[in-house]
């Protein structure tokens, strides 16, 4: 033991004399190279876009690797590596027209047969990817998985610049799956190509990549400390800033460090915000997220499954204190699990505060006030800790005899599993701002384990009417289609919609450039743009 | 005197053994799952499931715990202490590469603390009850008295926002990384180490000197006209020799005041990966880190032990 205590004494000395002399400062030839330091809240482990989504990881590799498309702040989507897309009426085939003269970060041509690659690198069973089922819908899916067919057949090169997927069903909702936000990057094939299926998870490729087609490549990987990454020479555009720090510090130090000028860009959560706006040279700029906070109902749960209960327990909660008291100011309610304008009728029940109103609904509902009702949720984050401490009271106020339930991750796992959950709150997710992607929160299929539906909530005219939606690529078609669906929502209120919070970016004046995006995973969508002013 | 050490030598282990066999049922014990830990709330039916079955096979998870167990301590003998559950690295690898930076901050604390509180334990002890001794008393009972954190953060808003003199956070600045860099960076964490170093320790070194002073061999000293000033070496020289022991002591509790000083100051050393493995359940880097204090521990104790006998003539006559 003292040996190996010697032994590992001697290995930290030479570590720590070579931390103290590695790393030489930036090159300070004539040309002095622009720099910018930018807070990562999650440390990235890895970056392998086959694994599931943790939100760090997928902003640090937003900057190292690029999607097909992906969307701005008002959630449309964009080109990226696609220059443009079509779509036919039925909403069943995809094609995507590459840009061309790509180049890969180390020199290496990119064309469509990267992006094959990967979308069968995805779907493959050896992979086990954790994106697998957003292409359950490509012709050829399931024969891929049962091992029946070495290759997905529904996704083709048609030449050198042009991709084609082909789905079993029609689903107008389909780019959400790929193309919202920093997801399902294109890997490349001549690094790749060789590593077999079953052991590419955890290939060196991915702590160190070495080819991307993002803005940036990784130059170091400085534990605990920050990722170093260099403008890409053969990105499709000019980089604005040479060098990016992406810093891996607490949300505290990354604020504090706002004020020292040693971070230029860092996402703060609204409690904060007062603080930041105060510093001298940083902005303060927001968006709104297309996420949101809400509780699930447990819908299979005694008289929780009544509507009027439910909608009771909506009107009884005060949401707009909460935006303005606990964010704020920064978030707007909702009344619908779906997001976009155009997919909302006219007339849905607003559910406004109204403590009488609850009362009343509660009655006719025939609602015993010692019946508990648990509020779980996942504790330590401030907004929501607070939010829960204002929904308990308003609940008390109208007879409800509301407690709150702190779990961490795997409480609510076990608390799902048993479904013995009364009101389980949550937030963030990407959930996309098209109305398809809220069908996996509502629709009977999809109830918890087989999808994201946490109520188990189930109304087959209301899934009737989302298919409708999917099932054609006419906006108007569409519209119509979700509205009907949108009604059903709000008068089943299968959620209790909380909020839709702002996303809150604090941003140095020496940056020039930087576009607030909703979407926190997707923050660095337009890196490339970004400057450094003065310098 | 060797087969005393050898005694505590082999006692050492045992209580290694004992700790290790403990650490990793406590570990095992606590509630919380360290591969629902990582499933995104987004991953859901199918995928779900087989991604959490794959990463439990991964990690061995899907073993009964005897079976861990016995693959565990197999590991901790060749020196194996298995994989992080979050980055996939050796825990060997991850401690050791953290160990750097901690040893840095703790080494330059300490020494610093000693270098602060030697000379200013003899000025107190020498000016007994003047206003030296009262205001060297006073300072080292403040220090004792603030919050480690309340320091920092003050140090923080003076000196890195206010006068923008010195680096908030980190080892190195961006881009930044040679000596000088981390020179600077170490000077807020170190002072706030140093201090709460210095001032248990300056009250140790103030109250052996005042007893030593005030033994006979002292005064045999000064009444064979040796001097103020050899007296006051004759004193420290015995008062120094229980300082390094209690010092030997002390190092692990000052371990635990380095992790919140590392938190603070998002030093990358070893008090903020134990945090971050608690907090993400990495139960191999959490007994990883747990067994590292403990052979920490048992070897300071072994020093002290060591040192004593080596420093004093009157205990090594008695073994």
């Amino acid at each position: 033991m003292r040996k190996q205590s010697i032994m590992l004494l001697a290995a930290s000395t030479a570590v720590l004399l070579a931390g103290c002399s590695a790393g030489s400062p930036p090159d300070s030839d004539s040309n002095d190279p622009t720099s910018a330091s930018v807070y990562l809240y999650q440390e990235p482990t890895s970056f392998n876009p086959l694994k599931p989504f943790a939100g760090g990881e997928q902003l640090a590799m937003s900057l190292l690797y690029d999607n097909l498309v992906t969307t701005d702040p008002d959630s449309e989507y964009i080109p990226r590596l696609a220059e443009s897309w079509e779509v036919d009426d039925d909403a069943t085939t995809y094609t995507f027209h590459l840009r061309e003269g790509l180049k890969w970060s180390d020199g290496e041509p990119f064309d469509a047969e990267d992006v094959v690659f990967t979308y069968n690198l995805y779907a493959d069973p050896a992979v086990a990817s954790a994106q697998s089922s957003r292409l359950s819908q490509v012709v050829g899916y399931s024969e891929y998985q049962d091992g029946a067919a070495d290759e997905l057949a529904g996704v083709s090169a048609v030449d050198d610049t042009t991709v084609q997927i082909e789905l079993d069903a029609p689903n107008a909702g389909f780019l959400s799956l790929i193309g919202y936000g920093p997801v399902f990057f294109i890997l490349p094939e001549h690094i790749l190509g060789d590593v077999p299926a079953d052991r590419i998870m955890e290939d060196d490729f991915f702590s160190a990549p070495t080819a991307g087609m993002g803005p940036y490549t990784l130059e170091e990987y400085r534990t605990d400390q920050e990722v170093v990454l260099a403008a890409n020479e053969n990105y499709r555009s000019e980089v604005g800033i040479d060098r990016l720090y992406l810093k891996l510090v607490t949300s505290d130090v990354a604020t504090s460090q706002l004020s020292t000028g040693e971070i230029d860009i860092v996402q703060v959560s609204p409690s904060d915000r007062a603080a930041v706006e105060g510093i001298a040279d940083v902005s303060v700029e927001s968006a709104p997220s297309p996420g949101f906070t809400r509780m699930a109902v447990n819908t299979e749960k005694g008289l929780l499954g009544d509507a009027r209960v439910r909608q009771a327990i909506v009107t009884a909660i005060d949401r707009e204190g909460i935006i303005d008291g606990i964010l704020g100011g920064a978030g707007t309610a909702l009344n619908s699990t779906f997001l976009s304008e155009w997919a909302l009728p006219d007339g849905l029940d607003d559910y406004a505060y109204d403590p009488d109103r609850a009362m009343a609904l509660l009655a006719d509902a025939g609602w015993d006030s010692t019946t508990p009702v648990k509020i779980t949720w996942i504790n330590g984050q401030r907004d929501r800790d607070l939010a829960v401490d204002v929904i308990v009271e308003n609940l008390k106020a109208v007879g409800i005899a509301a407690s709150a339930n702190p779990v961490d991750a795997a409480g609510q796992s076990a608390l799902l599993d048993s479904k013995s959950f009364d009101l389980l709150l949550f937030g963030g997710g990407v959930y996309s701002m098209d109305p398809a992607s809220s069908t996996p929160v509502l629709s009977c299929d999809a109830r918890f384990p087989a999808g994201s539906n946490l109520s188990f909530f189930c109304d087959e005219q209301l899934d009737a009417h989302a298919a409708a939606g999917a099932a054609t690529s006419d906006r108007n078609a569409r519209a119509l289609a979700y509205h009907d669906a949108a009604r059903i929502d709000n008068a089943e209120v299968p959620y209790i919609w909380l909020n839709r919070p702002d996303t809150i970016w604090a941003v140095s004046d020496r940056v020039s450039g930087f576009v607030p995006n909703g979407d926190a995973t997707n923050g660095f969508w337009n890196a490339a743009d970004w400057t450094i002013s003065g310098e | 005197m060797i087969r005393s050490l050898s005694v505590r030598l082999l006692s050492s282990i045992a209580i290694f053994l004992a700790i290790a066999i403990g650490l990793f049922a406590l570990v095992h014990a606590a509630p919380g799952d360290p591969v629902e830990m990582t499933v995104p709330p987004e991953l859901a039916g199918a995928d779900r499931e087989a991604y959490i079955a794959a990463r439990r096979k991964e990690l061995g998870l899907d073993q009964a715990v005897m079976v861990q167990f016995f693959r565990w301590m197999t590991g901790v003998f060749s020196g194996d202490l298995g994989y992080s559950y979050s980055s996939g690295q050796p825990v060997g690898q991850v401690l050791t590469d953290r160990l750097g930076p901690t040893l840095l901050l703790m080494g330059s604390a300490l020494v610093i603390g000693a270098l602060i509180a030697v000379p200013a334990g003899i000025l107190a002890a020498t000016k007994r009850n003047t206003p030296i001794d009262y205001a060297i008393s006073t300072g080292s009972v403040l220090a004792i008295c603030f919050p480690g954190f309340f320091l920092a953060m003050l140090g923080i808003y003076v000196f890195a926002v206010q006068l923008r003199a010195l680096p908030s956070a980190g080892m190195v600045s961006s881009g930044g990384g040679d000596a000088l860099d981390v020179l600077r960076h170490l000077i807020l964490p170190v002072s706030l180490l140093s201090l709460t170093v210095a001032a248990p320790f300056t009250r140790f070194v103030r109250g052996g000197m005042l007893e030593e002073l005030s033994k006979d061999y002292v005064r045999t000293v000064i009444a064979k006209g040796g001097g103020q000033i050899r007296a006051i070496g004759h004193a420290l020289r015995n008062t120094l020799l229980s300082l390094i022991t209690v010092l030997m002591l002390y190092i692990p509790v000052f371990l635990a005041g380095a992790v919140a000083v590392e938190q603070v100051f998002a030093w990358p050393g070893m008090g903020q990966l134990s945090i971050q493995a608690v907090q993400a359940r990495d139960y191999p880097v959490v007994i990883g880190f747990g067994l590292y204090v403990a052979v920490l521990v048992l070897v300071c104790n072994l020093l002290a032990d060591l040192a004593y006998v080596i420093l004093d003539p009157r205990v090594r006559r008695q073994r």
